[in-house]
């Protein structure tokens, strides 16, 4: 539903977004893989192979958007700054979060098809998906500090809104998934990551949700557009995560969990490469 | 330094934590300033029109929220600055 309202809320920008497609060379990349990715996912879901060559090879490039994304972002992080401003800060924190969801995707794809061997759990791919989590919190507090959501905090609404909507997002994470689990203490380690990639994600959407609702009256002018999709990337990192750990059983490579990360990533890398779109924009003016 | 001055350096600083270098380059573009850096700045044309254009050049970027950040900046030197030489867009 936000998904839908925030895209709603993105439309209006989009003539702004295609010229900037046909003028950044990086960003006509971007898409351009997304789409042949796309494609090729739409091929593998039609032919209904789950363990075919195409089916890892199809993992091993889609794993590398999340590092393309990475690697941009630390260069652009540097124009608005780096670690000396918000903004900076927040697009460095967005790329450790891609970055370690690209370590992930690695280790994952490694005990896949080099190894293959079961993934373990927990196990090495946890330390980049779980270590996104933490990133991706930090990035959108920044964000909501950013975007002058703060400023909004000062009416018993958005007040309402800054407690229910964590509480919701925590409501919700048990309802879906934690209620199955059971403390274990034999296994601490899967136990806190059972409990912790759920509530961690509960924490940064619940920021990002509330950046979007706190900041609509007062975020405007040319960074609203990209700070719209970084919300968008959250929503759509939080769904594939959430579709993961709901459907996990019925994993193979390339299935449609993956493809959730594929837009995730996705989006995520283009809020970022939208950003030094912005910023050479602006030196240009 | 001038407390128009001071004022505007301020407002770029503000600016600078949330964008970095990139406030500087916009507060560089705009009518009536001089700005060598952000320590060095100095008001060539009418005050009031300056600082209008300085807090406009921001609300470019992110809207109500950056005018919001200069009015929090500004504060500080409401009452060294005559009333004649703020801009609207800088009072409460």
């Amino acid at each position: 539903m936000l998904t839908v309202v925030i895209l709603l809320d993105t439309v209006e920008y989009m003539e702004t977004f295609k010229s900037s497609i046909t003028k950044e060379k990086i960003l006509m990349l971007t898409v351009g893989l997304f789409v042949v990715l796309s494609v090729w996912w739409v091929v593998i879901f039609a032919l209904g192979v789950t363990d075919d060559p195409v089916n890892h090879i199809f993992g091993f490039i889609y794993g590398g958007f999340s590092l393309w994304g990475g690697i941009w972002g630390l260069v652009i992080a540097r124009k608005w700054g780096g670690l000396g401003s918000l903004m900076g800060k927040a697009i460095y924190f967005l790329s450790f979060g891609l970055l370690a969801q690209a370590f992930g995707q690695y280790s994952f794809w490694y005990y896949n098809y080099v190894l293959k061997i079961a993934v373990p759990y927990p196990g090495i791919p946890d330390l980049g998906y779980f270590g996104t989590i933490p990133f991706y919190i930090y990035a959108a507090f920044l964000l909501f500090k950013t975007s002058g959501a703060k400023f909004s905090l000062n009416t018993f609404i958005s007040k309402a809104q800054a407690f229910l909507i964590p509480l919701s997002m925590v409501v919700v994470a048990y309802f879906l998934i934690l209620k199955q689990y059971e403390l274990d203490f034999t296994d601490p380690l899967g136990t806190f990551l059972n409990f912790g990639y759920p509530l961690g994600q509960a924490v940064y959407i619940s920021i990002a949700i509330l950046t979007y609702l706190l900041s609509r009256k007062m975020l405007g002018g040319i960074m609203r557009f990209p700070i719209l999709l970084i919300v968008l990337a959250f929503a759509a990192q939080f769904l594939a995560d959430y579709i993961f750990i709901y459907f996990h059983d019925l994993y193979f490579p390339a299935s449609f969990m993956d493809y959730f990360y594929l837009l995730a990533y996705f989006l995520m890398t283009l809020s970022l490469i939208y950003l030094k779109v912005v910023a050479d924009q602006l030196r240009k003016e | 330094m001038d407390p128009v001055a001071q004022a505007a350096s301020r407002i770029i600083k503000e600016q600078g934590a949330i964008i970095g270098p990139v406030a500087l380059d916009q507060a560089k573009k705009v009518v009536g300033w001089a700005i060598v850096s952000v320590d060095d700045i100095k008001v060539t044309g009418d005050k009031k029109q300056a600082l209008e254009g300085l807090v406009k050049q921001f609300e470019k970027l992110f809207g109500k929220a950056s005018v919001q950040v200069c009015k929090d900046a500004f504060m500080k030197y409401a009452d060294k600055i005559p009333q004649t030489d703020v801009p609207d867009i800088l009072r409460n």
